[in-house]
């Protein structure tokens, strides 16, 4: 499902040659990475990763003490380093974000519909009327039962899962060109995850944005991306299209996230796959490839040289020595 | 066939006028994993505390070898602690961040075992944390700097320190990375393997709590809706619920109030009937070893092995 | 401490942190440096000027009284005073308000009217019924003023632990067998620290005017000791003739209340940022 319909438009997202530090730590190093108009790009990789650091920068979100390099332009406007106002006019209206936890997204004293209605108020400057009488259309297109009585109530009133439909209602307002949702599902029971995700997907057919999905689990992203970007210690290690990730990862680390997802079905396995060891320390300096402790492939060259993004087939590139279809 | 280590009876928590568990039945024997199931709001850690009597239960008993610990002492509950322990889901909030995990995980000794020397102790410390996978050289650290994996690791060692016969686990890995979810997961398999304790473990996964339990109970809304071997349950479940979680169509409830007639599941179920208003199911054997709480189960199994002999 | 590193990083705090040490330094050892005492009276130089050749440093008063030592010694008694009076209220204050808000229930109910029944009598009719039955001292006057300082903190500290309480480690102490006095002890109270050593570097300064408060009225220290409130005092009598006998003392108060708030907003940053 590519949607990149006018292969001579601008990408929406543009993000170059990206670095984010705090401190001695290095979060996020030296990361490009484009998403076309309408195209659905899933981002996995473990805590500290980078993952979100990278799309925080694009929205502005960065704490004080974050040192950014780079750039990042939102269909051509250069977002990084710029004034609040500017960046204001783009965020929440063409340019929105869906947290992990919406308990703490939403404002606890203010009704539902108040919270909807202000973010049309203030971008599109409708009256409130109008603004409620559109919140109300939105909260119905994401399938929230008893979408009128919603609007009355206050966040703490609603369940985990309808309190992200909310923030998806909130992030489409106002017809955005790109949503990028941060770990949606990652606080909600597994059983809401499969919902949640699905409402994502159906207003992704009806209202065409594009869509980036972060997550730690590979299964999650699995079923929305047409393309997958996988991270690891503030590097891309891997990306390409859905399909072929999924069926011939190239980096190990890929292939090892793919083992991880757990089975409902099948045999019981003994032991449960996961990985070995933890992530390494955003402090240290680059020197070889940040995986290698962790690879059953690891071989000297590994820890001395750090591999580069190579594109193994279209559209498909993996930073390896050793990539698994070699 | 031995006494059950933990046999709870006729459990009832309120919180303030509503019921967040009612009429929990169920055992436990020595080196068992009981999974517990549910949703958030499913009442299952609340269930964890009520055992525990970390939240005060309004009826029924928690006999534990024997002993009702809800009609203890204080002193005397404090006693038992030691053979029953937790492991919670938020890895970190759990350690108090100012003690260093040494302190930590002496505490529980200094608790119980007073009159072990340091070194003693110092040793103690030491072998957990090695079975755990941790290094014996972090003692001095303090939990924020230790990743979320790393301190789940800190308060399993902390919680196994007295070798203690019942370990609950609270979403013990559901806070965590997929790919650190198995590392915790086989740890608490090795640990029950070496040590023998019984297990409960509460999660809203049910792929987890396959890998792990000989046994799951299935609860929704404070009630015990299924209870069964694992295998039966994944292969044939019952319950109209337990169907949903393991085909992953749930009907997400049009109503967040309780259902005050009948049984709650009705708003979400396919199956509902007149019959399910007029009164709450109670668990019914409806094969060895296997106990659903629905009126309608009879109609339900029929239903599914009609499906599976059509997709033959 | 970690702590400890931030404030460093705080060059207002550090500065104002340097300063503090010098002044009571300089309280501490000055007059071995200088020949005069507090209460020998210099009838060649009477209310003279200061003079940083001659005798007399800062001037002397009225009675010819070396204003140098008298500062240094007014310093020492202010800062004894704050010094004292803070660790007071810190004890007692902590370990009350610790107290009443873990056990809860009537017992917390029961401290806490007793904490509001004594917030409700006013300061200065308690100071001056316990200065009328026990006389004047200068460690009376330490006692009271803590005696009355845990009041507030005591509040503090409650207010802290009520928030404390309701988090994970508390309930992991209770399963793993904590009594309750573990608990307060090894957790709750260590988890205090950051809250109660801001509020204790803040209230310094209110103590130490309160003193002075006290002393400008005659109830605090005598003659021929002296305090930076007794100087201020007696310097606002002679403020046209002699101006320097108030304001060698009130700058000194000024400099070193300053500074303690410095001092307290650093302590609260550095501290602070741990939490998070």
């Amino acid at each position: 499902m590519s949607a990149n319909l006018h292969p001579t438009a601008l990408p929406t997202l543009a993000i170059d040659n990206l670095s984010v530090r705090f401190g001695e730590s290095a979060a996020v190093r030296d990361v490009s990475l484009r998403v076309e108009p309408g195209e659905s790009v899933g981002v996995v990789g473990e805590s500290g990763s980078g993952k979100t650091q990278v799309f925080m920068s694009a929205m502005g979100l960065l704490p004080p003490n974050a040192r950014v390099q780079g750039s990042v332009r939102f269909e051509g406007t250069e977002l990084l380093g710029v004034a609040p106002a500017v960046l204001n006019r783009v965020r929440g209206s063409k340019l929105t974000m869906i947290f992990q936890d919406p308990m703490t997204s939403l404002t606890p004293h203010l009704r539902i519909g108040i919270q909807l209605a202000e973010v049309l108020v203030t971008h599109s400057g409708s009256s409130w009327a109008d603004a409620e009488r559109a919140a109300l259309l939105m909260l119905e297109r994401v399938r929230i039962p008893e979408a009128k009585r919603r609007l009355r109530q206050y966040p703490h009133e609603l369940s985990g899962g309808m309190r992200q439909r909310v923030m998806i209602a909130m992030s489409l307002l106002c017809e955005p060109s790109l949503v990028i949702a941060d770990e949606p599902t990652t606080a909600l029971d597994v059983t809401v995850q499969a919902q949640i995700l699905d409402t994502l997907r159906i207003m992704r057919a009806e209202l065409g944005m594009g869509i980036v999905l972060i997550s730690h689990d590979m299964g999650v992203v699995a079923g929305l991306a047409d393309r997958i970007v996988v991270m690891y210690a503030g590097r891309i290690v891997e990306q390409g299209p859905t399909a072929e990730m999924l069926r011939r990862p190239e980096h190990p680390y890929t292939a090892a996230l793919l083992r991880c997802v757990p089975a409902l079905s099948g045999p019981r396995l003994e032991r449960m796959p996961s990985l070995p060891g933890q992530a390494p320390d955003p402090r240290r300096a680059d020197q070889g490839c940040a995986f290698a402790p962790r690879c059953a492939r690891a071989a000297e060259r590994c820890r001395v040289e750090m591999p580069q993004l190579r594109a193994l087939s279209r559209r498909h590139e993996a930073a390896c020595h050793f990539p698994l279809s070699a | 066939m031995s006494e059950p280590l933990l046999k709870v009876e006729s459990l009832r928590v309120l919180f303030g006028k509503v019921a967040a568990l009612q009429d929990i039945n169920f055992e436990l024997r020595a080196g068992e994993t009981l999974g517990l199931v549910g949703e958030s709001g499913s009442g299952k850690s609340t269930l964890a505390r009520a055992i525990l009597r970390l939240t005060p239960a309004a009826s029924g008993r928690v006999l534990w070898q024997g002993e009702d610990l809800l009609s203890l002492g204080t002193a005397e509950l404090r006693q038992r602690r030691r053979d029953l322990q937790i492991v919670f889901q938020d890895p970190l909030a759990s350690l108090n961040p100012r003690m260093s995990i040494g302190d930590a995980l002496a505490e529980p000794l200094k608790i119980f075992e007073p009159t072990l020397p340091v070194a003693a102790r110092k040793t103690r410390i030491a072998e957990m944390l090695d079975r755990v996978g941790l290094s014996a050289d972090m003692v001095r650290r303090y939990p924020h700097e230790f990743s979320g994996g790393q301190c789940q690791r800190i308060g399993i060692a902390r919680a196994m320190m007295l070798r203690p016969k019942l370990l609950i686990c609270d979403e013990a890995v559901s806070s965590l990375d997929v790919s650190v979810q198995g590392q915790i997961v086989n740890l608490l398999a090795d640990l029950q393997r070496n040590f023998g304790m019984a297990m409960l473990f509460i999660s809203h996964n049910l792929a987890v709590v396959r890998h792990l339990s000989h046994r799951v109970l299935v609860i929704y809304r404070g009630r015990l809706v299924e209870m069964a071997e694992t295998d039966a349950l994944f292969a044939a479940p019952v319950h109209p619920y337990t169907r949903e979680l393991l085909g992953e169509q749930v009907r997400e409830a049009t109503t967040t109030e309780q259902v005050t007639v009948g049984c709650a599941f009705q708003p979400r179920c396919a199956y509902a009937q007149p019959l399910c208003e007029a009164s709450v199911p109670f668990l019914e054997d409806v094969a060895t070893g296997h106990w659903a709480a629905c009126h309608r189960w009879r109609e339900v199994v029929y239903s599914s092995q009609h499906e599976t002999r059509k997709s033959d | 401490m970690k702590a400890l590193h931030r404030l460093r990083a705080n060059p207002g705090a550090t500065y104002a942190l340097g300063i503090i040490v010098i002044l009571t330094l300089g309280a501490l050892i000055g007059p071995l440096f200088n020949p005069n005492d507090i209460a020998t009276l210099d009838w060649a130089h009477v209310a003279a000027g200061p003079a940083l050749a001659g005798a007399h440093w800062f001037g002397t008063d009225r009675l010819g009284r070396d204003l140098f030592v008298r500062t240094l010694e007014g310093t020492r008694m202010s800062l004894g005073v704050g010094l004292t009076a803070s660790a007071i209220s810190l004890g007692v204050g902590v370990a009350y308000g610790a107290i009443a808000g873990y056990v809860g229930g009537r017992l917390d109910q029961l401290m806490m009217r007793f904490v509001e029944v004594l917030s409700g009598l006013p300061l200065i009719f308690f100071v001056i019924f316990l200065t009328v039955v026990f006389g004047r001292s200068p460690y009376l006057l330490f006692l009271t003023i803590g005696a009355v300082g845990w009041l507030t903190m005591a509040r503090i500290v409650r207010g802290q632990t009520l928030s404390i309480r309701q988090r994970e480690y508390i309930e992991a102490a209770i399963a793993s067998g904590a009594g309750t006095l573990r608990i307060i002890v090894k957790h709750v109270v260590p988890n205090l620290w950051g809250v109660v050593i801001v509020y204790a570097t803040l209230t310094i300064p209110q103590i130490i005017l309160f003193e002075s408060f006290l002393s400008f009225l005659g109830l605090g220290v005598q003659e021929p000791h002296s305090s930076l409130g007794t100087l201020i005092a007696e310097g606002a009598g002679e403020m046209e003739a002699a101006p320097w006998i108030l304001l060698v003392p009130g700058s000194v108060l000024a400099i070193l209340l300053l500074c303690l708030n410095i001092v307290g907003d650093g302590l609260r940053d550095a501290l602070d940022v741990k939490e998070r």
